[in-house]
This record gives structure tokens, C-alpha cells and sequence, in this order.
């Protein structure tokens, strides 16, 4: 794929006097790079169950795992449960 | 197998949230100096370093790159542990990535100062410091990569997508944006010229703001959002969606910046259209963080903490509204080269960024020195005031924006322009001073928050090692059905970086090659011709002087532009400008015509006392231009760069170079003794004024209108 | 017991999380209850992996239902060190569970997880290996679309916007990339609706995706044609849009409530293993290997796995969950018990006369195995995409016709452009996006429906039917009433002082209604199980039982349920006891009754015909001890008479009217409590509102109606430069999304709107 636009751009370049834009072809180049990795990313994340499951994590995060006899502080306030009933969770 | 008790590195995380402090502070009295300046020019004390050119670039990379930067990496250093499950890679890279990036800062900041500029806005820093950056930055990436490998939490949690996806592009813009050719140990050419620098510099800029102020700030809202309401985030799948949106779309708003100007109108409109589509995703991330709240505004209500990122988001939500409007060419037209947008950004750093650091500071400190926070009532008080300060900040600004625009395109009833230029700058200087009681008392609020944190640093002592425990994440936690080539990808990251990058990396030179190596930037208008190697280094005084912050060089197809400034530009004007400077910014008048309308004289006295020429005007003197000589020994090492760079001097001219420029100043110089002014050929100002008369110049040499590339 | 563990390990503060932590650390379990899974062959079949070090089990834990569950199961570690990790899937209720089988056996972990409040439920049909997951092609297909469409976009625009001549050059550039970029859209992404398609093409019906197909077909050898021929840029962004938008949809729509199962077969019901007797040894057995004349050991609340022959004991068997009767039945040696019946008194042993596979309950199940063919076919959506489909058709070949006649050079471009433009994706798009709002909308009143198809099911529905016992009553409720002659304060004491000796649950009742009876003691109590209760109290001999029991044989033949009372041979009066409906349950009956024909079968006694002769009237039917065969014959009749039957049932006895009825709705107590196979299902709290909500479902249709006619107003734009061969991709470009748009906003404002006015928000 970059061959050919490498040929065409050097074409063009022979045949025009001016290509002021040619540059955007490096930002093309560049971002749809960048954006094919994160569509990589994307499919990886779906694939490994990233997203089966999409209230725990939110949850989790929450949660500090203080070794034993280090308990300082509650990991949940009380109202974090009433806050999530099951009907909510799922839409 | 058994539960694996680890410890969280709590110290780089002080370190970082001492240096946020630290650069915030010197940042914001940059800025607060320069907003002084800009009504006061005394402030400027008639000395290089002090004066607004210089001091301006060290205000923006100092919050962006040393304040922000810095809150960037406390946020993820204490989150991603955390998120992870898992003490940082290897403190070794931690101390390496702390005292790199803090070097970094220390450098641009006497670079700047001293005058070593490439005059790209946001990307003003030398090449040495540019591969300094790209070290560090490398450094950060094998950290952060190496923690999520060996974390023990199987999630990724949405925040580290942010990080990674803030990694990642920075890494590509920086390095896209950064191609220059050095001709001195602190000075380059930019690689790229007039539009097509224009077209990455503003691609850079755009997405500069996107992924450095922007999604790193959104992945660190998403952890400590949560953890400081102590609710979960509103909605995980819409934060996920809002995710993959944003990196799909952000990275093409950039050319909004370049309305009107001489890039071709398709770009533009590119621009335009990706710009209005951040919309959605933007205030999905917004009502996501506020909706986290919904049900406990009572909270709210004596949480400081909570107080300053309601009001960050809320910020976030306005400046991701407004900034699509402001790329409507219409609302643009307006906007832009005034304060609006002066006003645009600062309401997304001091509200966004700022509100949001200062909110986690306060968080996060009595945590790792096991503490509790010295007073929730300085830090109210320092959320009341950073927010009357932001308010004092915007509004004057807004409004100074909107009449000098509005003064800039009125016309007598006998079609004249009805203001000349100094009337509209003096018109909103009360707005300056009020903006500047904006700027001071947020700066006020921020010592009161240097006072608390202290305070509770003394009350407490850094647990330094925050132990932690969790079992391993056992590798096929979900072994049912088939997965290969992605288990494959899944202990592999760093492989799967490695290769994108490459992938960049190669596309980028098959681009490159053909572009550049082939001379391909021949003019489109014959009469535009290379610079005189003294109009070069006038040039380079320019740049150096960043005279660029507050003369533009581009003048816009509006008919008050053109009476005002002369024919419009055209992108054949600009094929020998490495870099552009076509600049964002009107404190002063369009340049781009400046060329051959004053006499040479007027020049000279205008850079020895501005008032004299032009009274009320409240740019600063340049008096020691009289006296530095032109350093000739650099003439030829610039020319062969340029050379290289495809601009058309003959061969082997950077011999003969420095005896044309001699011969050219000479002519200055006597041209001055007609005026009845002495000075010697060699001196800096001669050069400047060399380059003064030049611009814009070309194209009235040649006799039929161009055919203008741009439209 | 949870305290005491917690305690140890220093999570005292896990009562301080949540109000309710764990919700039932009180279930009693039998202390060997789980000895099955000692067995190799079982629990061989439920660890999916097993490394000789480690083992990964997971479990089905019903009881997961806040963030402190998440919090406690997760650290089952700190509670017992063997065990490694878990990890709590919060929609699926599951926990993945990873433990050194060295350190603690599968076993104990169910034992620990029990202990904790959390009982695995473990069936018979989670031998057959995990379930699948759920399918993520669509999703994959849905981002590699989203990129392409992205960037075919991003490519576009330059066309749009005129590039300047000298980029011309450029501008081939662009055209190339968004060729390439199209490809995985039209190869990959689109697969979707091809399958679909070719699939109703099979069955000779044009079902909506083959226009759709065709359109995409025409769309892209078009762009080809126009990029390689250098005559044009090509619809490639439009198309990949609309692949990108109708896949968005199809994921809204197909959305899965992972935590419900909507077919359970009986499988799921029956424990998985079950104790059995030979000769006099007991051994665990795994349920499929019960064969005839196997004796089983029956334990107090283990449900009875097969039908067969009581040989030891005396059992007192609940069969609400047959039923839906909470009242237990004596069943007396030698009597048959049937499968599915919960056993309540003490262990009994039992007789295999059929084979599981072969019983009864297992045959009525089996019996409509293949239920009702997937009615997704006969959608209106469908129906009217053919008419749809032939006007394009008509369309695109009369504007041929015309430019064949007048400028042949113009004819393909209208015939494709036509057919580019008017492709009915509108039509599927405003289908899919406004089912998607309507079942999310559904679910977060607690009515989960199976699909999409299910909506349309719903509001076709004319006849309703509702199972009584455990449906439209709460099962675990009795009422109370006593008839008779006044009764003294001390008469009451006595006999409530005999009631509190059985645990009949009638007696209990009893003893509940008379109050505090403490310090009375009771000589002589004797039980006759099935009959009565008699003992002597404070001197007088008093009796409680059947009409039979007290009056000595005299059976008025009275069906009710009633309790008569006799001291010293006298009667006093009797208890009656009824069901207790569930709250505005008659109210929610008489509005039904208005509109829809309505019918109440049961499977216990007529005691409540008259109550609900008085609430409904006569044209209602109301049919009473049904059989489970008798309900689904019922079915059957209403559907020979033409009419499109709602069933709404819970136990297992309803199952086959469930799968009988066109819709099967299942009323569940809780969102994890088990419920038959069926269509949907509504949480019981909801059941009162099951009128607005079949309200809600047909609304969905004009909803879609709606979204579509507006986006019908883009099409028809874009028909009118289509039929002159001049529609230009960038006009093609800018209707697509703005009529995907608008109806994206309609379905989802209207479906709002809708669910505010029926107040189901």
C-alpha cells in the first residue's frame, strides 16, 4: 500500500511543479498507522473478554487490597450496593 | 502459587506531584508576568531575557509540558500501580524518567529564554532537546508497558487505555512534527516549509492539546473520579465507547487552526467537520464524570476535592463545545488572531487541567504520607478563588476578543477602515489588567494550596513503600474456547508497539524520501525567490525573538484584511519559510506586507523605542539589537542547510554567502546615514530590517496576478 | 458462621460494606451435600482446566448481587490460602475460581463459597461442559467497520471539497486508499447480512437483508468501476457507513442479559448427582447413571430426580415447583412420587420406576422439544421491505427504461444510483435501533425479553393466560380465616400450643394467626400425617385436621382448603385458608380483561373460582385443577381457534404452556431465581404492570414506522437525483448519516417518550 502511494506521489511530483499537500500524506500515513493499531488494540480487548463484563471493573477499581491488619479504611461505603441494582446494571 | 505481596512506589509519585507544584507556580508567574507586559511594557526591562517574546514560550511550555507533564505522570504512576495491581516496572526508569523530564525542563526554560527557538508554537524546543524528549519519553513507555505486563489484574481498566493511547500518539506527533535539520549545536531549520510546515505544525498542535492535555487527563478523571466520590463511574461501556470514538477522531481536528489561511479549503474543511464530530465524544466523557456524581452532590457540597473536578469537567465539557464552534469558519473568522482564543484555552487549562491537578493533589498526598489533609477550608477557599480567578481570567478575555474583532473589520460609511490598529490594541487594555487580576488571584489560590500541602506533608511521613497484595493473574484465566494468535498478541504488547511503530516509521519514510529528496518545492510564483543570506539572518532574529507571538504573517481573503494589510497571502509566498511563521496571534498588526512600507529609519528607531514611532503602542524595545553583531561565522553552515532543505542557492554559494550579505547591509547602513542615523553594517538590527523590507515584497514584482494555489 | 471466617481473617469490615452483605448466610445445607463433587467423573466435567497443580472451576452463585459480594468473593484467598484466585463476573454471576488442588478440593471450595452465603448452584446440564461464549464476530466486524468508515471518510472529503486541479494526482491517491479501505468492509464487515440473506433466499422468501445485500453489491462494483475507470471517487464511504451503522444497530438490538437463561431444560432443574442405596451402601451417583429399580436415598429438601416408589419413610412433598402449590402432600409408602417434587420431611427412600430421561415431567418437556419454529421470519419489518424492495425495483428499471430511450449513456448510473439510494437500510436500521431502545427499556423494569422477535410477539398477542398458583398468587403467602363460633383467649392459646407442635405448614399458619403461645404445654400430641393433629392442652383434647379427620369420615366433598377445629369432639369452626395475591394483581386483571380475552388455569383446587368469578366475570375462563398436560392442550385449542396466546406462568408445571404459547412469559421472584423455559421474563414485583409494558411493546412498531417514514423523506431526495443519473457521492454522503441520524434520534426519543407515558421509567 505505501509503495504505491510512495510512486504515485513521486509521479505526480515529475508531472506537477507543486504538490503544496504532499505532506499530508505523511499525516495520512502516520494516523491511519496509528489508528490500524488501536483497531488492533480494539479486537484484542474484545477477544480476551476485556468487556464481558462491564460493571465489575468500574467497581473494582474501588476496592483496596491492604494486607492483613491493615484494614485503615472501608473499601465500600454502604451506599455503593443500594446504588446498584441489577435492572440498572443492565442497560 | 501463592498470594503475592507487593509494594506500591509511592516516592516517584511524591516526586512528580512535588514537580507538578514546583512548574506550576514558575509557569504561572510567567504567564502572570507576560499579562502585565502586554499593558505595561516597562515590565519588559529592556533586557533580552525578560522580554514578552521569550518569556511567552517558557509560560506555555511550562504549564503545558512542565506543569501538566508532570500531573500527567503523578496521575499515572499512582493510578497505573494501582489499576495494575502491581509496583512500577523498574524504579531505576523511574528515577531516569523523573530527573530526564525535570532536565528537559530546566533546558528549555535557559534555551527559551536565551533565545533558541525553532518558532513553531508548542514545538519550540531545539532539536538536542527534542531527542532529549524522545528518550524520556521511551523511557516512560517501557515503564508504563512493562507494569501492564506484569500487572495481576486481568483488566485493563478504561484509564490505562487513555494512558497508552496518550503514549502512543505523542510518540508519532512529536516525532512527525520534529524532523529538522540542525546547522549548530542549538539551532535547525524545520524540515518542512510555508503551508505544508503550517499543515504539521497545527496537525501537531491540534492533537498536542488532544493527547497531551486532553485523553491523559480523561483516563486519570476515570480512576480518581471514582475514587474520590467512592462510587463507580456512571456508565463503564459508555466510558469504553467513548474511548474508542475519541482516538478514532481527534487525530484529524488539527487544520481548524488554519481557517482562511492559505491552506487549501478541502484541509480545512477536514478539519471543520472532525472538529464538530469531537462533540459527541467529548461530552460522553463529560456526563460520564458528572453523572459518577448524580445521588451524591450532598458530598459535593463539603468536599473540596469533589468541588474542583465537578468544575474541571464542567470546563471540559465548555472548552470541547466551544472548540468546534470556534473551527465554523464563520465563528472563526472572528476569533481567530484575537483573545477569544486566548480566552478558549485557558478556560480548558486553568479549569480542566489545573482545577483537575490540584484536585488530585489534594487527594492523593495525605494518602501516601498516611495522612489526612491539613485544612479542608484553605482548600475551599482556594477552590472559591481559583474559580473567581478563572471567571475574572475568561470573561475580560472574551469580551476583549470579540470587540477587537469586531473594531478590526469596521468600515467608514466612505469605505475606509474605521480604526487604525493601535486604537483597537489600546481599546481593551482595561480587559488586559482585569485578565491579569484573574491570572493573579488563581496564582494566589495556588500558594494557598502550596501552604496546605506542606502543612499536611509536615503532619504526615511518606509511606514510601505502600504495601499491597493480590494473587498472580494466573495467564489463562479464561481458557475456554479457542484463542490463538491473540493469547499470542496478549503476553506480547511491547512486540505489538514495537511493530506499530515501525509500521509509522516506514510509512513515514517511503513519504519522505520521494518528498523531499527530489526537489519538488518549486515555487508556484517565478518572482518568489530564496532569502539574502543577511534577510536570513534578520529572519532568524525574527524567530529568535519570537516576534511571531504576536505578529501574524497571514492575511486573510477578508476585505478589512486586505485594506488593512494589503493583498491577500499565498501559499507560493511561503515555499523558502523553514519554519512558517505565519503565527496565531494579532497583539500587533499582520506582517505579512510590512515589506517596503516604512523606511528603513522608521524600523530602526520603531526597535530602539516603539512609542517614538507609533505612541500608545505597547510593544516592548528591542535596543540591544543596535548593539549585537551579526554572527556571520553561522551564515554558511545555514545557507548549506537550507540547501539540503531544497531551497535554490547556487552551488557552492555558502562560500561567497557572508560578502553578499556585507554588500546588502552596507546598503542598510547607508540607506540609515541618509536618516541621519549611525550604525555599523554588521549589527543585528541592520539585518532585522533587511528581512523586514523583504516580506511579503516578492509579489508585487512580477507584473499579472498569480494563479493562487490556494483556492 | 460467615462472622466467625471473616473474623479470623481479618474482614471484619466486611459487614460494614453493604446493608445486606451476602444475602443468605442462613441457608442450612446437608453437611455432605456436596460430597458429589469428591466423585472424579463429576467434577472432572466441571474444572475447565487443570494443570495437576492448579484447577479452574466456575461457579453459577445466584446470590451475587452487590459491590461487597464482588469484594468478598474476591478475596476468598485471605479466607483460605489454597485458593489462589477468583474473579467475579458481576452480569454473568459467575466466579472464575482458581485453586491449588493440592491445598483444598473442589469440594471444599463449593463448601467454602456455601459458608460464605454464596451456594454454587450446580446442575445437571453444567456437566455438558461450559456454556459457549457469547459470539463476538459482530462486535469485531462492528470496529473493523468503524475504522474503515473513519478513514474512507477522512479520505473522501478532499473530493468533497474540490481539490485543487494540480492535486489531481493527490486526489488518486485518496480514491486508492479508500478502494483498499473498503475492502475489509465489504469482504469481512458485510458478511453479516449476505449469510442472512442467502439463508432466507433459501428458503425461497426475500427477507430484508437481501435488498440490502443487493445494495451493497451495486454500491461497491459501482465504486470500483468509477476508481479504477478514474471517472470517479465511488460510494465507498457511504457504504461502509452503512454497514457501520446497520451492524451498530444489530449489536444494540442483539444485546444478551447473560445472568438469564431463557431455555433451561429440565436438566437444569435436578441436582446433579443424587445419593443411591446398593445394598446397603451409599454412594454418590451422577444423575444420568440412575437406572430402573436403583434406590435412591432421598434427603429432607432434595427435589426427587426421577418418578418413582416410596419404600422407606414418610414423605411430605412440595411441589410448588411443580405446581406452584406450596402446600406439601403426604405421600404414604408405597404411594408414586413424581419428579420435580421437593421433599420436606425427613429422608425417605425411593424406588426408580422410570428412568430420569423417561419421567413424567422429563416427558412433558421433551414432548414439545421442538416448541415453535423462530418466528423472526415473519416480522412486518420484513413484509414490508418486499413491497418496499419491488418499488425500488420498479423505480431504478422505469428511470433505466427512460434514459435507455433519451441518453443511454446515462442509464446505468440511474439503475445503480437508484439502487445505491434506496436501499431499505433505513428501513432495518430504524427496526434494529428502535428494538434495541425498547428491550433496554423493558430490562430496566425487570422484563427481559429472549430477542427482539419477542417485542412483536407481545403486542400481536389477542388471548392471555395466566397460570394462578405462584403467577398470580405469591406462593409463600397463605391467607388465613377463621369461620366459625367466637373462639375464648385461652381456646385460642390451646390451640395455637398444638399447632406450634407440627410443621405443616398449615399448622404453622395457625400457630402464627393464634400468637404467642409460650409456657402452654401439650400431653398426647399424635400426628395423623395427611389427616390432622390431635394432643391435649390444658386438660382438653383438641384436634386439628381435614373435614374427613374431624367429622369422622362425613366429606361434604368441600374442595377448599380449610382446618377444622374440635375440642373434646366438638367443633368450634374451621381455618380456610387461600392464596394470597400478589399486590394490585386484581386490578392488573380487571385492566386486561378489558382488552384482551382472558383465561386462569390452575393446578390446584377451585377454592378461589368464585373470588375470581366476582373480579373477571363470566366470559373469563377459569379452569382448576389442571394437570401440566391439560394447560398446554389448552394452549393448543386457542391457537387451533386462530388465536395468537400470551403465557404467563413460573413453575415447572406452566413449561409446557410456555413453550406451547406463541409467548411464554416466566414471572420470576428474583432475577436469578429459576424459571422454565420461555420467551421472556418478568421479575414478579413487575407482573402489576404488565399491561402498560405489552403497551410499550406495541409501540415499538409505530416507532419504527415513524423513524422510518422520515428517513423515507432522504431516500426520496436522494431518488430524485438518482433517477436522472447525477447523484453525486458527496449527496449520497450527506444522506446517509443524516437519515441514520434521525432515526437514531426518533427511535430513541419516541421509545422515551413512550416508556414516560406508560410511567415505565
Amino acid at each position: 500500500m505505501n509503495i504505491i502511494k510512495s510512486c504515485q506521489i513521486q509521479s505526480c511530483f515529475y508531472q506537477l511543479n507543486t504538490l503544496p499537500m504532499s505532506v499530508i500524506v505523511i499525516l495520512l500515513i502516520a494516523s491511519i498507522a496509528v489508528a490500524a493499531l488501536f483497531l488492533a488494540g480494539f479486537i484484542w480487548s474484545v477477544k480476551t473478554g476485556q468487556y464481558d463484563d462491564e460493571i465489575s471493573p468500574a467497581m473494582r477499581i474501588l476496592f483496596e487490597e491492604k494486607p492483613e491488619k491493615q484494614l485503615e479504611e472501608k473499601p465500600v461505603k454502604p451506599l455503593l450496593a443500594k446504588d446498584i441494582p441489577i435492572n440498572q446494571i443492565k442497560s | 502459587m501463592q498470594v503475592e505481596k507487593f509494594y506500591y512506589d509511592n516516592k516517584i509519585v511524591k516526586q512528580f506531584a512535588y514537580a507538578t507544584v514546583l512548574w506550576g507556580v514558575v509557569g504561572m508567574l510567567a504567564g502572570l508576568l507576560i499579562a502585565v507586559q502586554i499593558y505595561l511594557p516597562a515590565a519588559n526591562f529592556g533586557l533580552p531575557i525578560t522580554t514578552f517574546g521569550r518569556v511567552r514560550p517558557v509560560h506555555t511550555n511550562a504549564v503545558i509540558f512542565a506543569f501538566v507533564g508532570n500531573g500527567i505522570f503523578m496521575g499515572v504512576y499512582y493510578s497505573l500501580q494501582r489499576l495494575c495491581k502491581a509496583r512500577i516496572f523498574s524504579d531505576v526508569l523511574s528515577k531516569i524518567h523523573f530527573w530526564g523530564w525535570q532536565l528537559i525542563i530546566v533546558a528549555a526554560a535557559v534555551t527559551l529564554l536565551t533565545g533558541y527557538t525553532t518558532g513553531k508554537e508548542y514545538a519550540e524546543l531545539e532539536w538536542p532537546i527534542d531527542i532529549a524528549i524522545t528518550l524520556v519519553w521511551v523511557v516512560f513507555g517501557i515503564n508504563m508497558f512493562g507494569t501492564i505486563l506484569t500487572r495481576r489484574e486481568s483488566h485493563l481498566y478504561v484509564a490505562i487505555w487513555f494512558y497508552i493511547a496518550t503514549w502512543v500518539t505523542v510518540a508519532m506527533l512529536h516525532i512527525v512534527n520534529s524532523f529538522e535539520i540542525p546547522f549548530s549545536m542549538l539551532k535547525s531549520y524545520s524540515w518542512y516549509a510555508g503551508v505544508q510546515d503550517a499543515l504539521v505544525q497545527w496537525w501537531y498542535g491540534h492533537n498536542a492539546v488532544a493527547f497531551f492535555l486532553t485523553t491523559p487527563y480523561l483516563g486519570i478523571m476515570y480512576y480518581f473520579l471514582p475514587k474520590a466520590a467512592n462510587r463507580p463511574v456512571y456508565s463503564y461501556r459508555l466510558s469504553i465507547i467513548h474511548f474508542w470514538a475519541l482516538i478514532f477522531i481527534y487525530i484529524w481536528a488539527g487544520p481548524h487552526h488554519l481557517l482562511y489561511t492559505a491552506l487549501p479549503d478541502w484541509a480545512q474543511s477536514l478539519g471543520v467537520v472532525f472538529s464538530i464530530m469531537l462533540i459527541a465524544p467529548s461530552w460522553g466523557g463529560m456526563l460520564n464524570g458528572l453523572f459518577t456524581l448524580r445521588g451524591a452532590w450532598d458530598k459535593v457540597r463539603e468536599d473540596p476535592i469533589l468541588k474542583f473536578m465537578v468544575v474541571a469537567i464542567t470546563c471540559y465539557g465548555m472548552a470541547t463545545f466551544e472548540g468546534p464552534l470556534l473551527s465554523l469558519k464563520s465563528i472563526n473568522a472572528i476569533s481567530h488572531f484575537t483573545d477569544w482564543t486566548i480566552a478558549h484555552v485557558h478556560v480548558g487549562a486553568l479549569g480542566w487541567n489545573g482545577f483537575l491537578t490540584f484536585g488530585i493533589l489534594y487527594y492523593l498526598i495525605p494518602k501516601i504520607f498516611g495522612t489526612q489533609l491539613y485544612s479542608k477550608k484553605l482548600a475551599t477557599t482556594h477552590f472559591w478563588i481559583g474559580t473567581i480567578g478563572i471567571v475574572l481570567y475568561a470573561i475580560p478575555m472574551y469580551w476583549a476578543g470579540f470587540t477587537q474583532a469586531m473594531m478590526w473589520k469596521q468600515f467608514t460609511d466612505d469605505g475606509i477602515l474605521k480604526y487604525q490598529f493601535l486604537e483597537t490594541v489600546t481599546h481593551i487594555i482595561p480587559l488586559y489588567v482585569t485578565r491579569s487580576i484573574g491570572g493573579l488571584l488563581y496564582l494566589v489560590g495556588v500558594f494557598i494550596m502550596v501552604y496546605n500541602l506542606v502543612k499536611t506533608v509536615k503532619s504526615g511521613s511518606l509511606v514510601a513503600n505502600e504495601a499491597a497484595e493480590a494473587p498472580a493473574l494466573s495467564k489463562n484465566i479464561e481458557t475456554h474456547g479457542k484463542q490463538y494468535w491473540h493469547r499470542w498478541i496478549e503476553r506480547r504488547p511491547i512486540q505489538m508497539l514495537v511493530f506499530s511503530l515501525v509500521l509509522v516509521a516506514i510509512g513515514g519514510l517511503l513519504e519522505l524520501v520521494p518528498t523531499f529528496l527530489i526537489k519538488s518545492n518549486i515555487p508556484t510564483i517565478a518572482s518568489v525567490k530564496p532569502y539574502t543570506p543577511l534577510e536570513l539572518q534578520g529572519r532568524d532574529i525574527y524567530v529568535r525573538e519570537g516576534c511571531y507571538l504576536c505578529h501574524s504573517q497571514m492575511i486573510r481573503p477578508f476585505r478589512d484584511e486586505v485594506a488593512r494589510y494589503g493583498e491577500y497571502s499565498k501559499a507560493g509566498e511561503f515555499v523558502y519559510d523553514h519554519p512558517f511563521q505565519w503565527g496565531s496571534k494579532r497583539t500587533g498588526p499582520d506582517l505579512a506586507r510590512i515589506g517596503a512600507k516604512y523606511p528603513d529609519s522608521w524600523h530602526y528607531n520603531h526597535m530602539l523605542e516603539p512609542q517614538s514611532m507609533s505612541p500608545g503602542s505597547i510593544m516592548p524595545s528591542y535596543s540591544w539589537l543596535l548593539d549585537n553583531p551579526i554572527d556571520t561565522a553561522i551564515t554558511p553552515a545555514k545557507i548549506r542547510a537550507m540547501q539540503t532543505l531544497g531551497v535554490p542557492y547556487p552551488d557552492g554559494y555558502d562560500k561567497v554567502a557572508n560578502a553578499d550579505l556585507m554588500a546588502q547591509a552596507n546598503r542598510v547602513r547607508i540607506n540609515l546615514k541618509i536618516d541621519k542615523i549611525n550604525t555599523d553594517a554588521n549589527r543585528e538590527i541592520v539585518a532585522l530590517i533587511a528581512y523586514l523590507q523583504r516580506v511579503g515584497t516578492d509579489i508585487k514584482l512580477q507584473a499579472k496576478p498569480v494563479v493562487d494555489t490556494a483556492r | 458462621m460467615v462472622y466467625e471466617l471473616l473474623n479470623e481473617t481479618g474482614m471484619c469490615d466486611y459487614y460494614t460494606l453493604t446493608h445486606n452483605p451476602g444475602t443468605s448466610q442462613r441457608i442450612k445445607v446437608r453437611a455432605d451435600k456436596f460430597s458429589f463433587l469428591d466423585d472424579g467423573q463429576i467434577s472432572q466435567s466441571l474444572i475447565h482446566f487443570d494443570n495437576g497443580l492448579q484447577q479452574h472451576v466456575t461457579f453459577y452463585l445466584p446470590q451475587i448481587h452487590c459491590s461487597s459480594c464482588l469484594w468478598l468473593l474476591e478475596n476468598l484467598h485471605r479466607i483460605n490460602p489454597a485458593v489462589i484466585s477468583s474473579k467475579v463476573n458481576f452480569e454473568k454471576k459467575e466466579a472464575d475460581i482458581v485453586f491449588e488442588s493440592s491445598g483444598i478440593s473442589l469440594r471444599k471450595v463449593a463448601e467454602l463459597l456455601t459458608a460464605i452465603g454464596y451456594e454454587p448452584y450446580i446442575s445437571l446440564n453444567d456437566m455438558g461442559g461450559r456454556s459457549p461464549g457469547i459470539n463476538r464476530n459482530k462486535i469485531y466486524k462492528l470496529g473493523v467497520a468503524g475504522f474503515c468508515f473513519a478513514n474512507i471518510m477522512l479520505m473522501s472529503f478532499p473530493e468533497y471539497f474540490g481539490v485543487d486541479a494540480k492535486e489531481a494526482s493527490l486526489l488518486a491517491l485518496f480514491r486508492y486508499g479508500n478502494l483498499i479501505l473498503s475492502l475489509p468492509v465489504f469482504f469481512y464487515s458485510a458478511t453479516e447480512f449476505y449469510s442472512s440473506a442467502w439463508k432466507s433466499l433459501q428458503h425461497r422468501f426475500l427477507n430484508i437483508d437481501a435488498p440490502i445485500v443487493l445494495a451493497i453489491f451495486v454500491t461497491f462494483v459501482r465504486s470500483l468501476y468509477e476508481v479504477l475507470s478514474g471517472t470517479g471517487g465511488g460510494y465507498f464511504d457511504s457504504m461502509s457507513g452503512i454497514v457501520f451503522f446497520m451492524l451498530a444497530g444489530r449489536v444494540l438490538q442483539d444485546r444478551t442479559y447473560q445472568q438469564l437463561s431463557f431455555d433451561r431444560d429440565y436438566t437444569s432443574y435436578f441436582p446433579i448427582a443424587v445419593t443411591k442405596l446398593a445394598d446397603g451402601i451409599q454412594q454418590t451417583v451422577s444423575l444420568r447413571n440412575i437406572k430402573l429399580n436403583d434406590t435412591l436415598l432421598i434427603h429432607n429438601e432434595e427435589l426427587i430426580p426421577a418418578d418413582g416408589i416410596i419404600t422407606r419413610g414418610k414423605a411430605l412433598i412440595d411441589y410448588s415447583f411443580v405446581t406452584g402449590e406450596s402446600i406439601p402432600v403426604v405421600k404414604e409408602m408405597g404411594e408414586i412420587v413424581y419428579a420435580g417434587g421437593k421433599q420436606t420431611g425427613a429422608n425417605i427412600e425411593l424406588l426408580v420406576i422410570k428412568e430420569v430421561a423417561q419421567s413424567y415431567l422429563t416427558k412433558l418437556w421433551n414432548r414439545n422439544e421442538e416448541g415453535k419454529q423462530p418466528a423472526s421470519e415473519k416480522s412486518f419489518v420484513h413484509m414490508l421491505s418486499r413491497y418496499f424492495t419491488w418499488i425500488v425495483l420498479t423505480i431504478s428499471a422505469m428511470a433505466g427504461a427512460f434514459w435507455y430511450f433519451n441518453n443511454q449513456a446515462y442509464m446505468w448510473n440511474a439503475i445503480t444510483a437508484v439502487l445505491i439510494v434506496a436501499c431499505p437500510c433505513a428501513l432495518l436500521l430504524s427496526n434494529s435501533f428502535t428494538n434495541g431502545n425498547i428491550l433496554r427499556r423493558l430490562a430496566s423494569q425487570s422484563f427481559y425479553l429472549r430477542n427482539a422477535q419477542v417485542i412483536e410477539d407481545i403486542s400481536q398477542a389477542d388471548c392471555l393466560v395466566f397460570d394462578k398458583t405462584g403467577t398470580l398468587t405469591n406462593s409463600n403467602q397463605t391467607d388465613i380465616r377463621y369461620e366459625g363460633m367466637d373462639l375464648t383467649k385461652d381456646q385460642v392459646k390451646i390451640i395455637g400450643a398444638l399447632a406450634t407442635q407440627s410443621a405443616h405448614p398449615y399448622s404453622k399458619a395457625i400457630a402464627q394467626w393464634a400468637g404467642d403461645v409460650a409456657g402452654i404445654h401439650v400431653m398426647g400430641y399424635r400426628e395423623f400425617p395427611g389427616k390432622g393433629i390431635e394432643g391435649i392442652v390444658m386438660g382438653d383434647l383438641i384436634s386439628l385436621g381435614s373435614e374427613s379427620f374431624i367429622m369422622q369420615g362425613a366429606d361434604s366433598g368441600n374442595k377448599n382448603s380449610e382446618v377444622y377445629i374440635a375440642v373434646e369432639e366438638k367443633i368450634l369452626g374451621k381455618f380456610v385458608f387461600s392464596n394470597h395475591y400478589r399486590e394490585e394483581v386484581p386490578e392488573m386483571l380487571k385492566k386486561l380483561g378489558s382488552k384482551y380475552q382472558l383465561a386462569i388455569i390452575s393446578g390446584d383446587n377451585s377454592g378461589e373460582l368464585p373470588y375470581l368469578r366476582g373480579l373477571l366475570g363470566n366470559e373469563v375462563a377459569l379452569l382448576f385443577n389442571q394437570q401440566p398436560i391439560d394447560k398446554l392442550d389448552m394452549i393448543q385449542g386457542l391457537q387451533q381457534k386462530g388465536k395468537k396466546v400470551m403465557m404467563i406462568g413460573d413453575g415447572l408445571n406452566d413449561a409446557g404452556a410456555l413453550a406451547q404459547a406463541d409467548t411464554g412469559i416466566a414471572i420470576a421472584g428474583t432475577t436469578h431465581q429459576f424459571t422454565p423455559a420461555s420467551d421472556a421474563i418478568l421479575a414478579a414485583e413487575q407482573l402489576p404492570r404488565l399491561y402498560q409494558l405489552i403497551r410499550l411493546c406495541k409501540a415499538n412498531k409505530s416507532v419504527v414506522l415513524t423513524a422510518f417514514a422520515v428517513s423515507v423523506i432522504y431516500n426520496i431526495i436522494g431518488l430524485f437525483f438518482a433517477v436522472q443519473g447525477v447523484l453525486s457521492p458527496m449527496v449520497a454522503a450527506i444522506l446517509m448519516p443524516c437519515s441514520s441520524f434521525s432515526i437514531l434520534l426518533i427511535s430513541f426519543g419516541m421509545s422515551h417518550y413512550f416508556s414516560k407515558k406508560y410511567d415505565l421509567t
